[in-house]
Formats: structure tokens, C-alpha cells, sequence
């Protein structure tokens, strides 16, 4: 029974203070960037108002754009699957449960330590020409030197690998719990009924934790979605635009040109894409609402 | 048997396949940050050279900035844990103490929609307004914003561990009198340490990292490590690695404690939205 029944006014009390602050820090400058996608707004210079012409202009006369939200949806459907199936993987065999099952689980989720900044450090020394542990490992092998900074193709898997390795821990954060809560009744009792361990993983484990999967995967996209920090930090949006995402678009129109008009419309494409797609999983989100 | 051994041995290798993915790159930047710089270059990569705190000692020397940027780190990582427990905890009182009316579940949906949301969208409108107020390069604007980027996260998880609290010991004690913020902090708030120390802990992982916020609205006075990381990595003259691994591996100390230490709230907090 709940303490205290349906009184309003210290209810809107205690609510105020999140919702002032969401709505000072999000509301009013999320409609404020909708009003300036319909200027030339530059920075130190007056807006005037343009109607559509941003939208017309993304849309109609610049390939960029297009390029740049193929990219963001490429990077996401990789990002997304390797993440998981890597952070799905690493919850299954911990899962089994070993010696230092504590110290196992710390290594599991150390890259969580690791700030992006550093992440693109070390992965930059790693990968550097000549002296990077990775290329001579590769050299020692026979293959020839890759030169990840400068193909296209390769700076997309490389940057691909680099961010499953900071994110897969998300996602064994939510597999990992989820796995352990499985009764182990259940299991037990469809081993007496002669399930083998494949059978059992399909009809036993997969289904008890379906959810949190779905809930994994729909909040891997949404970050993926507006990823910014691991590929600038790694490739500048660069060689040529290779790895410029629709984020890494946004920053360049806005920070770069101060096109603050174009910024703000791009913004609102990115903004209404991760609606569309999480507007329908609502009612699964409101259910469950993990992630970091 | 047999088929169990292969198993076994199957299992370790991934086990050791896991290990080494998760570690490696980590161990290799702690141990490039001791080497010395001639080590560094060196080809063929040198795995097992001398030690040194030479590094250390050069980042101290050419880039004082990186220290005043961790200090920076600090205190705003700090204040936006302590600022992100004091604004979730009465909304999350609410969601856990208070009937389930419509305004209830609403705003519950507000604030999952709230963390769906891209920051990156706010960035714009800030900018000018924040310049023209004279607020870029200050600490509480990374601090807010950044409790902003929490409220939503932290309400939640901080309402699942109230819930975990019978709500029969608060009862009795308005039954003898108590009032209800009284009851609140006598009872609940002792008692949901753990739930505090989870938020406190989620926001401080996440602004410890940030970067492009810190990296818009900071330029001299309030810039944080991570800003400063990616200046010492886009030198002009070419990276001079070993101040950089040094600077690189003092980011990563205090952080990994706090989850070396924590693990259990991070953990045991999705194990307690399950249990529901």
C-alpha cells in the first residue's frame, strides 16, 4: 500500500527540482535549436529567417548528408552486433561461474574505466606504423602493414573494433545479472527431461532473457546512433570525410563553419531518428531501464 | 567424459581469450607509461624493457595544464555525483512512496524519453547564450549539465533500491508520531546508502570521461583532463608519447579504483531491477 495517497502538492514539490532542471537544460534549448533550423543564424551575426531552407538544402543539395547518415547507420549495425554478440559471449562463459569469479568479472568490465580519450591513446600507439605492437604482430605473421589511418575501410573496422572493445562491458553489465537470475530449477529440470546444453540454451536461457537483450540492443543503437567522441577522437571524421558520421557532421556545420542554422537542422534530423526508432520500444523501456 | 574435458579446455582458452582482450591494451599503456621514451619507438616494440619514472617527470616539466585539467576532473566529477543525489533523490521518493497516478507514470516516461535523448543536439543553443552570459570555462555549467545527462538514470536506479525497503517501517513510525520528511531521513535515507552510492558512482564514471561537453565549454579555467589528453594527442609537432602514457595512466588510476571497489554496485544494480 502506498504511504501516502493522492495529494498533490507535495507531489509536484518533490518532483520539481528534476523536471526545472531537465526542462532549463533540455526543453527550452531543444525548441530553441528547432527555431534557429529555420535561420542562417552564424555565429555574431543576425538571424534571419529562412523558412525550410536548411532542411531543403540537406535533403535536396548535399550528398554529404546522405553519405554521413549511411556511415552512422553502417557504424551502428556493426558497432551494435559486435557489441553484443562480444558482451553476450563474455556473460555466457562467466556465467559458468569459476575461482576468482569476482576478480574475472573486474577484468570483464575494466575498459569501463577507460575514458575515450585514452582509449584512442592506447589504441593509437598500438597501431601505430613501425613501432605498434598490432602492426608487427601482423608483419611477424606474414601479412603486410596495414595503414589504419589512411584507408577508408580499414579506419571504419578499426574504429568499429576499438568501440565494441569500450562498449561490449555495457552489455555484459546487463547480460551477466540476467544470466545468473535463471532458476536454476528450470534447468535442472529440463536436464532430467534430457535437454542437451544446445536445446537448453534455446528453449530455457534465450528465452528468460529475451527482454534485457532487447533492452541492450535498443539502447546500444541510440548511443551508436549519436556517436561522436570515438571516431573524432580517432579519426577527425577523416581521411576525407571516410569516417564523418552524422555527429561529426553536426560539430563541423556548427564548430567548424559556425553555421549554427545547418547545425541546428542536422540536430533535429539526429534528434527525430532516434525517435522513430525508440518511440515504438516505450513500453518495453519503461519496463526496464538499465544501461550506463 | 571426454567430451567434457574438451569442453573444459575449450572454455579456459576462451577464458584466456577474454582476459587478454579486456587487459591487454590497458597493462600495455601502464607499461609503456614507465618505459623510456627511446623504448617507445623502438622496432622491434620492446615488451619487456627497463623501468623509469622519466615519463612522469617530462609531463610534469611540459605540461603543468594536465595537472590543473585532473584537479578540474575532480571537482566537477565530484560535484555532479553529489549535485545528481540531491536533485534524484526526492523525485525518486515520489516514485517509490507516492501512489501510482497518472502524473507519476507520466513523468516516469518523461524521464526515460529524457535519456533517449542526443546531448550533442543541445550543444548549439548552449553555445552562444553560455558566451554571451560569460559562462564557457566555468565549473557549475559542467556540473549541471552533466547532472542533467543523469537525472534520468539516477531517479530510476534510485527508486529501485527505496522500493527495496519495506515501507512498514516508515508506517510505524508515523504511527508514533514521526513526520514524514523526519521518517524520510531517520529511516529511508539510512537506509538506502548502497542505492545513493550507485548513482554517486554511475554519474562520477560518466563525468570523469566526457569529453565534448568539456571540450565546447571549458577552453582554460575549468578544463578537465580529457580535454587536455586530446590536446597532448593532437600536438603539432607530432605526439611525444611518454608524457602522454603518463598523463594517460594518472586519468585511469582513480577511476579504476572507484570500480575495482564498486563493482558490486554496478553489478548489483541490474540485479535488482531484475529481481522485480
Amino acid at each position: 500500500m502506498p504511504l501516502i495517497r493522492s495529494k498533490h502538492k507535495p507531489l509536484y514539490l518533490l518532483l520539481s527540482a528534476s523536471f526545472i532542471l531537465l526542462f532549463l537544460t533540455f526543453l527550452v534549448p531543444t525548441i530553441w535549436a528547432l527555431v534557429l533550423s529555420f535561420t542562417n543564424y552564424r555565429m555574431g551575426r543576425p538571424k534571419v529567417f529562412v523558412g525550410l531552407d536548411n532542411y531543403v538544402r540537406i535533403f535536396r543539395r548535399s550528398p554529404e548528408f546522405w553519405l554521413s547518415l549511411y556511415r552512422t547507420l553502417l557504424f551502428t549495425v556493426f558497432m551494435v552486433a559486435g557489441e553484443f554478440l562480444v558482451g553476450f559471449l563474455f556473460a555466457l562463459v562467466l556465467a559458468r561461474g569459476f575461482k576468482l569469479q569476482k576478480l574475472l568479472v573486474a577484468i570483464v568490465i575494466a575498459p569501463i574505466a577507460v575514458s575515450p580519450v585514452v582509449a584512442m591513446i592506447i589504441w593509437k600507439y598500438l597501431l601505430a606504423p613501425n613501432y605498434g605492437l598490432i602492426n608487427y604482430a601482423l608483419t611477424m605473421l606474414g601479412a603486410s602493414e596495414p595503414d589504419w589511418f589512411t584507408n577508408p575501410t580499414l579506419i571504419f573496422i578499426i574504429i568499429t573494433i576499438i568501440d565494441i572493445w569500450i562498449n561490449a562491458p555495457f552489455v555484459f553489465i546487463m547480460i551477466y545479472p540476467a544470466l545468473l537470475s535463471i532458476s536454476p530449477e528450470l534447468k535442472e529440470a529440463a536436464q532430467i527431461d534430457g535437454a542437451s546444453s544446445i536445446q537448453l540454451f534455446f528453449y530455457i536461457t534465450l528465452p528468460s532473457i529475451k527482454q534485457v537483450c532487447l533492452t541492450a540492443i535498443i539502447f546500444r543503437v541510440i548511443f551508436a546512433l549519436r556517436i561522436f567522441e570515438n571516431i573524432w577522437l580517432f579519426a577527425r571524421g577523416g581521411p576525407g570525410g571516410a569516417s564523418r558520421v552524422l555527429s561529426i557532421y553536426l560539430y563541423e556545420q556548427a564548430f567548424t563553419f559556425w553555421n549554427f542554422g545547418m547545425g541546428s537542422s542536422i540536430a533535429w534530423i539526429l534528434l527525430v531518428l532516434t525517435m522513430v526508432l525508440v518511440i515504438p520500444q516505450l513500453k518495453l523501456l519503461l519496463g526496464s531501464y538499465e544501461s550506463i | 567424459m571426454r567430451r567434457r574435458t574438451k569442453t573444459t579446455i575449450f572454455v579456459y582458452m576462451l577464458l584466456i581469450g577474454i582476459i587478454l582482450w579486456s587487459l591487454f591494451p590497458i597493462l600495455a599503456l601502464v607499461k609503456a607509461s614507465f618505459s623510456p621514451s627511446r623504448d617507445l619507438l623502438a622496432y622491434p616494440p620492446k615488451l619487456f624493457g627497463s623501468l623509469t619514472f622519466e615519463n612522469f617527470r617530462t609531463l610534469s616539466k611540459d605540461w603543468g595544464k594536465f595537472y590543473i585539467g585532473m584537479l578540474n576532473s575532480v571537482l566537477i566529477t565530484l560535484g555532479s555525483a553529489t549535485l545528481t543525489i540531491i536533485i534524484t533523490l526526492p523525485t525518486a521518493y515520489a516514485f517509490s512512496r507516492f501512489a501510482r497516478t497518472k502524473i507519476i507514470t507520466n513523468s516516469a516516461a518523461m524521464l526515460i524519453i529524457a535519456r533517449m535523448f542526443p546531448p550533442i543536439v543541445i550543444t548549439i543553443p548552449l553555445y552562444p547564450v553560455l558566451n554571451s552570459l560569460n559562462l564557457v570555462d566555468n565549473h557549475v555549467v559542467l556540473i549541471v549539465l552533466y547532472t542533467a545527462f543523469y537525472v534520468s538514470l539516477g531517479t530510476l536506479t534510485m527508486k529501485s533500491y527505496f522500493d527495496n525497503v519495506p515501507i512498514e517501517l516508515e508506517e510505524s513510525a508515523l504511527i508514533e508520531g514521526c513526520s514524514k520528511i523526519k521518517a524520510f531521513f531517520i529511516i529511508l535515507l539510512p537506509l538506502s546508502t548502497t542505492g545513493i552510492m550507485s548513482v554517486g558512482i554511475l554519474v562520477s564514471i560518466f563525468a570523469w570521461k566526457e569529453f565534448l561537453f568539456a571540450f565546447l565549454f571549458t577552453t582554460s579555467l575549468a578544463v578537465t583532463a580529457p580535454v587536455v589528453l586530446n590536446e597532448m594527442l593532437g600536438g603539432m609537432f607530432g605526439v611525444s608519447w611518454g608524457p602522454l602514457f603518463a598523463a594517460a595512466t594518472i586519468h585511469l588510476v582513480p577511476i579504476s579504483i572507484l570500480i575495482v571497489f564498486s563493482q558490486r554496485f554496478i553489478v548489483d544494480s541490474k540485479m535488482l531491477v531484475r529481481e522485480k
